[in-house]
């Protein structure tokens, strides 16, 4: 009898679920030194290859276990010295000179030195991933000594020197590790749940959809971690990891906590909810490809409709401010791109009863379907007919290539690649860029966006870029809704907590201590 | 009173004695009813004595059933009661489960109506007598006290493999295996064949006389009580009419009510060609019971006396016992009207037969288990003509009347009816003849739509038939369930005549009926058949039925005929040993 | 001889006091179910009437507003909605949808059921065989494949839900008119003359009306239960639609904080499949008694 089956057996399942929640509690932490830092994944990593790794979550791990070049200084945009200790740029901004620490040692005991930053630069050329924009302007390297890496561009890149400090940028990759398992790959099966590189932690253990373990890593040039292990779990239920957090078998919450439960989490006495800076971007996209909003003054009757300064307010509370830019703030003087969205005086009438479908991406704070739902019934109230749809990150990808049957409507959060504005207009704009989901194309906007990516002059390069954003501005076709904070909940016992604006969900897991 | 307790043990074997002063059962007032405003028994006292047969005797809705569990403390909890019911020491109405439980073992045995319900038909007949004697041993002891032949191999049989009457025996071996003080037996008789009635009436007196049990016999049949019992108790209504020792009970009842139920049961000396008696109006509803004289609506002897409270029992006049009515002891007016007769029936000379079964056969079931139901019957009933068609359970009456009104079609021979209307079927249980969420008019109204009648015909006709079996046209509106026994059993042969057919088959349609109904829907049955000139095909297990209603009377056996002719002849001097047989079974009310 | 005219039966006198006693017999238990089947069923009908406020638009009071505050009895949810008037539409939805589903196997099912049993032989072999076929597939797979085919939105779901819904009630009907049959009525009937068509509609066929209303009734409280859960894994009406289980998972994250707003569509679920369930029992019960 099947459906007389089907109460039972959801009670089961409902069971099961809230059973394993009840995982085993990992051994109690000693004061100051030691210990091990419980931390969650909501999702798999897929992988810890550097030089594919292209997500956010799995940002702990790379940034832990590898190093580039640079990195950016805490709560900051500053770059600052990684593996090199000083760098110089040539006036034509062709030539890259940097310096290089010595004394530094791979996981495996292998010395770190030019030859080797050259073959992980060369190797992530070679696998040719999502990443490898980053490389690609380089016209040639060499290594005039062991602490001597020099990177010749084919054309004056302005960003570069982001390129290397941020997360996804190019990291030292064990030259022995890399000839040991090269494969047929370039040593990326190996790679996928391995790693070797400079960095405080070793990856220790790498058990696909269960759990991850980074352990200390005592031949560390730098402030060895304080922590022993660091163990973080695949718990894919938000909720579960909330609990797991309350009863202390999880020492922190790095994303995604509940943000209706953030008031409630404040007042316990035995968690710290922190909140930090960052690039983080809440966008709603529109298709400007086909009817209704491919009238431009639709476009901008439903923006105003939205009143969004509420609708930010209301969602997120203190956690974020409406966007004033087209780039989130840091990144570039908004006052160069600027967006506005007054409430305008919207009569029942406006939206003529156009009908939009609006897919948002799930996330499991709760904040995109808060957002979206209140999107519809202010849209709703104004004469527009919106269906929405939650959908995963994946078919957000695919609707560029058929924009006819796409959403009207895209709502996602996203972050640049690095903390200079091209690494944010180029992926979000730009004609082909890898986030402009609902295709919007602006021939104007991308010459200045070429333009700018070459100019060697800091503030010609604002200008330019400004001038992009300010197009994409006037096109009302992406509507830039809030610049959230970056919110984390900890355990009250945990200090030494340093977070980047530009490594969003990751904090320093070296410099934690428990208790 | 009180009752002494009776010794423990087994009681010795001794002959029939007078009654004794320690009632094995005595009912005190008793009072039973049950939600809804039920109320089954209204203050019945009655006694029972050590070794004697107590024939508790009422028609439906009179309470017999309700006295025999209240005897055994098997009522359900619903059931409410009021007075006593000692059986034994123990008062059953207000004892607890397990002092009724102690109760039932040591002193009552029970014999019910249906054995194929009461035995467990997984587990063989030899286990579940021992669950009552101890042992098989004792079991297969107790199954030959009962008189069931070749007793030990029986013992290893399932009920299902028992005929009905060596499974009523079972339940009698079962129920005396515990020498119990009191046997209730309700209608233990009244589902088995009339030659195997006799039998089992024989071993319960001769179980009485062996081992000193008293019965209490509950049934709706008088001639029955009157050949087994020493006391005869008539219920009427919730009440106990009548109570007195049989043969002068019967000789000269003081109760109106009991005499009526001596005249209307008909009897081989009925005469033919006349109406029975009948007792006018219908038993009561035991929901609508009032403070009076139950009987009052269809009392020949009524007064304004008998409605104004319930008469209290008092001595009776004419014999050793208690009768209930303020008029008791007067002479009751016969039932019987002398001058009354059926009317003279049409002509029917030339006309060809009404029914002509030839060579007929039929057999059920797979080729490897054959039933062979009828086997060349040849039979015919003349235009007009009445012939009964009696046997005994299993010898096919039943699929031979299905195969003359069509119902069933002959596997060889062949079926003719004569001139007339479709034949009709009169059916055992008139109540699921009818279709329970149809109203009678609706039922008639589709008979005569099929038969061609307009609207207005229809409408006409109706009234008619209704006149015609003496219902008021009230009962137009009315669903089956909304009507008594009997007259549901008017509505169905209604719809049997509304277009008169060539043939009437009738199958027993007066044995689920109260005696005091009976008479009056064969009177009808008769009446009817007179006036339409229909044909009656009349089966029946009641040879005095037979022998009023029928012209000729065939015996049937093992699917075919084995004996025909008038009724005095297969009657008085039946020729074939099973025509004897039945003869000799029939229950008669005055005889020693 | 004179028409002895037997008194009218008492009985039939006392035909509302039997109606009484039906009512009479009842635990306490099963009436208040038949009493809230009542209510419910008004409810449903007259939830627009009975709502205060409409179940999508912002009431003035804002998001969070705790039961009982600014006229609002349940309070408000995280969209500024009143939770009341949402819970009286969302026991319109599930309600009708129940029905509705219900109503549609009751006619399939049946329909097929009594042809199954009244012809017989290979038809009804081919009939049952059919239903079984239905029987046999998993239902929330289908509904899911259905759903996920055409489109969320109630009429789709409650289409899929039919598919896998009718067999049962053919069953029925087919096992009552098999038995309703072989009594005797429906020969004194065909004796009657009465024809094929007309014996099948009037003589069996309303003989199975107690057994399909008895399960229609013990459905409808598994079926509240069902649907709501596949509007709990958004296999509903899409949002901002009113419906009980899509309220409550949308809820859920903040059963700490605003416990209310999950947890009155939660309770008007289970109040609704328990009342049914009650109502279902007692409507046996009376029944028993034909």
């Amino acid at each position: 009898m099947p459906r007389r089956l089907l109460l039972p057996v959801t009670l089961l399942a409902v069971a099961v679920l809230l059973g394993s929640a009840c995982t085993s509690s990992p051994p109690p932490p000693q004061g100051g030194q030691g210990g091990t830092l419980q931390l969650a994944y909501l999702a798999d990593m897929a992988q810890a290859d550097p030089d594919v790794f292209y997500d956010i979550e799995g940002n702990t791990v790379i940034l832990s276990v590898y190093e580039g070049l640079l990195k950016y200084k805490p709560d900051s945009t500053e770059v600052i010295p990684s593996l090199a200790e000083k760098w110089e740029v040539s006036p034509d901004g062709l030539t890259y000179t940097f310096h290089l620490r010595s004394g530094v040692k791979f996981h495996d005991g292998t010395p770190f030195d030019a030859q080797a930053m050259k073959t992980s630069f060369q190797r992530r050329l070679d696998v040719g991933a999502a990443p490898a924009y980053m490389v690609q302007p380089i016209a040639s390297m060499q290594t005039p000594d062991a602490t001597t890496f020099v990177v010749r561009l084919k054309h004056p890149v302005a960003p570069f020197l982001h390129y290397m400090a941020s997360s996804w940028g190019p990291k030292a990759i064990s030259p022995k590790a890399l000839a040991d398992h090269a494969g047929k790959d370039h040593a990326q099966t190996w790679l996928k749940e391995h790693a070797d590189g400079t960095g405080p932690f070793q990856l220790t253990a790498f058990e696909r959809g269960q759990r991850y373990e980074l352990t200390r890593f005592d031949g560390y040039w730098g402030q060895k971690a304080h922590v022993d292990k660091v163990e973080i779990r695949i718990i894919p239920d938000i909720g579960t990891q909330r609990l797991q957090l309350q009863s202390g078998d999880l020492d922190a919450i790095l994303h995604s906590f509940p943000q209706a439960e953030l008031e409630s989490a404040k007042s316990n006495p035995d968690l710290q909810v922190r909140d930090f800076s960052s690039f983080l971007n809440n966008i709603l996209y529109l298709n400007t490809n086909k009817k209704p909003l491919s009238d431009p003054a639709l476009r901008k009757t439903l923006a105003g409709a939205l009143d969004r300064d509420s609708l930010v307010k209301e969602v997120y509370g203190p956690y974020a401010t409406p966007s004033s830019s087209t780039y989130p703030s840091g990144l570039l003087d908004p006052a160069l791109a600027p967006v506005a969205y007054p409430p305008s005086e919207t009569t029942a009438a406006a939206g003529g009863g156009s009908k939009l479908t609006f897919a948002y991406t799930a996330d499991d704070s709760g904040v995109h379907r808060r957002l979206a739902e209140l999107v519809q019934q202010r849209l709703d109230a104004a004469g527009f007919s919106v269906a929405i749809k939650e959908v995963q990150l994946p078919q957000v990808f695919e609707y560029v290539n058929d924009l006819q049957a796409a959403p009207d409507m895209v709502m996602q959060t996203n972050t640049p690649d690095g903390a200079h504005p091209d690494m944010w207009a180029r992926i979000e704009w730009y004609s082909t860029g890898g986030l402009n989901y609902l295709g919007y194309k602006s021939p104007q906007a991308d010459k200045l966006l070429d333009q700018a990516l070459e100019t060697t002059d800091q503030a010609t390069s604002d200008r330019l870029y400004g001038g992009a954003g300010k197009i994409v501005a006037r096109d009302t076709a992406i509507i830039f809704v809030a610049d959230p904070r970056d919110v984390m909940v900890l355990r009250k016992n945990l200090t030494g907590v340093a977070h980047v604006p530009n490594y969003p969900w990751a904090l320093d897991l070296a410099a934690l201590q428990k208790g | 009173m009180r009752i002494r307790r009776r010794a423990g043990g087994r009681v010795t074997a001794r002959p029939r004695v007078a009654r004794t002063t320690t009632a094995v059962l005595s009912l005190r007032n008793l009072a039973v009813s049950y939600p809804g405003g039920v109320q089954a028994l209204r203050g019945v006292s009655l006694e029972v004595a050590p070794g004697e047969i107590v024939g508790l005797v009422g028609e439906s809705g009179a309470g017999k059933t309700v006295l025999g569990l209240a005897a055994l403390g098997l009522l359900p909890p619903s059931a409410e009661l009021d007075g006593h019911v000692f059986l034994g020491d123990t008062d059953m109405a207000t004892a607890t489960d397990e002092q009724r439980r102690i109760a039932r073992k040591r002193f009552a045995g029970a014999v019910f109506q249906d054995p194929m319900t009461s035995l467990n038909p997984t587990m063989t007949v030899g286990r579940q007598v021992a669950e009552v004697t101890g042992s098989l041993a004792a079991a297969i002891e107790a199954l030959e006290r009962a008189h069931v032949p070749d007793a030990s191999r029986r013992a290893g049989q399932y009920p299902h493999e028992l005929s009905g009457g060596l499974r009523q025996r079972v339940m009698i071996a079962m129920a005396v295996a515990g020498a119990p003080a009191l046997i209730v037996a309700d209608e233990p008789t009244t589902a088995l064949d009339v030659t195997v009635q006799a039998e089992i009436l024989r071993l319960l007196s001769e179980l009485r006389d062996e081992t000193g049990s008293s019965i209490l016999f509950v049934t709706h049949d008088l001639a029955v009580a009157a050949g087994l019992a020493d006391r005869v108790a008539v219920l009427y209504g919730g009440r106990l009419a009548e109570v007195g020792p049989t043969t002068e009970l019967l000789q000269r009842p003081d109760h109106p009510y009991t005499g009526g139920l001596v005249a209307v049961r008909p009897s081989p000396d009925s005469p033919r060609g006349r109406p029975l008696p009948v007792l006018p109006g219908e038993p009561p509803d035991p929901r609508a019971h009032v403070d009076a004289c139950p009987f009052a609506p269809r009392c020949p002897l009524v007064i304004p006396a008998c409605e104004e409270r319930l008469p209290q029992a008092t001595a009776a006049p004419s014999h050793a016992g208690l009768v209930a009515c303020v008029r008791a002891g007067e002479p009751q007016p016969s039932l019987i009207r002398v001058h009354d007769r059926f009317p003279d029936r049409a002509p029917t000379n030339g006309r060809p037969p009404a029914l002509r079964l030839d060579d007929l056969s039929k057999a059920f079931g797979s080729r490897q288990f054959q039933h062979v139901a009828v086997d060349g019957l040849t039979l015919e009933v003349p235009a007009g003509g009445a012939v009964a068609l009696v046997g005994e359970s299993g010898c096919g009456k039943t699929t031979t009347l299905r195969m003359a009104v069509g119902l069933q079609r002959p596997d060889s021979g062949t079926v003719a009816i004569g001139e007339g209307g479709r034949p009709q079927l009169v059916f055992q249980d008139a109540g699921a003849s009818l279709t329970p969420w149809l109203s009678v008019g609706e039922h008639l109204e589709e008979r005569l739509r099929s038969e061609g009648f307009t609207a207005p015909q229809r409408d006409e006709r109706a009234r008619e038939v209704l006149a015609l079996v003496g219902l008021p046209i009230s009962v137009l509106g009315l669903r089956a369930r909304q009507l008594s026994g009997g007259q549901r059993q008017r509505v169905a042969i209604a719809r049997a005549i509304a277009v008169p057919p060539a043939l009437l088959a009738c199958d027993e349609p007066i044995s689920s009926l109260d005696v005091s109904l009976a008479g009056a829907v064969l009177n009808l049955l008769c009446r009817l058949r007179a006036e339409l000139g229909m044909a009656m095909l009349f089966v029946t297990h009641d040879l005095s039925v037979a022998r009023l209603v029928g012209d000729r009377v065939a015996v049937m056996h093992a699917g075919r005929i084995v004996e025909e002719g008038p009724p005095e002849t297969v009657l008085d001097s039946p020729q074939h040993p099973q025509t004897r047989d039945l003869v000799a079974s029939i229950p008669r009310l005055r005889s020693a | 001889m004179a028409a002895s005219e037997p008194v009218l039966s008492p009985v039939e006198l006392t035909r509302r006091r039997r109606a009484w006693a039906g009512w009479v017999r009842l635990g306490r238990l099963e009436r208040g179910g038949l009493v809230v089947l009542a209510l419910t069923t008004a409810v449903a009908l007259l939830a627009p009437l009975l709502a205060p406020n409409p179940p999508t638009t912002a009431v003035p009071a804002g998001s969070f507003a705790a039961p009982g505050t600014h006229g609002l009895l349940f309070g408000s949810d995280d969209l500024a909605r009143d939770l009341f008037s949402r819970v009286l539409y969302g026991i319109r939805a599930s309600w009708l949808s129940a029905l509705a589903v219900i109503a549609s196997g009751v006619l399939i099912g049946g329909l097929i059921g009594t042809i199954a049993g009244i012809a017989g032989g290979w038809i009804d072999t081919a009939l049952m065989r059919f239903t079984d076929l239905f029987l046999a597939l998993p239902a929330a797979v289908l509904v899911i494949a259905v759903v996920a085919a055409l489109g969320p939105s109630l009429p789709h779901t409650l289409v899929a839900v039919g598919i896998v819904w009718w067999p049962w009630y053919a069953r029925i009907v087919r096992g009552e008119v098999r038995a309703q049959a072989v009594r005797s009525h429906v020969d004194a009937a065909r004796l009657a003359g009465v024809g094929r068509t007309r014996l099948a509609l009037r003589h069996l066929l309303p003989g199975a009306f107690p057994a399909v209303l008895v399960t229609a009734s013990l459905d409808v409280g598994s079926l509240v239960l069902i649907l709501a859960g596949l509007s709990f894994i958004g296999l509903g009406s899409p949002p901002p639609a009113p419906e009980l289980g899509a309220m409550a998972a949308r809820g859920m994250p903040y059963l700490l904080g605003h416990p209310w707003i999950p947890l009155a569509p939660a309770i008007a679920v289970f109040l609704l499949a328990v009342a049914a369930n009650l109502a279902g029992d007692g409507l046996r019960d009376l029944l028993e008694d034909h």
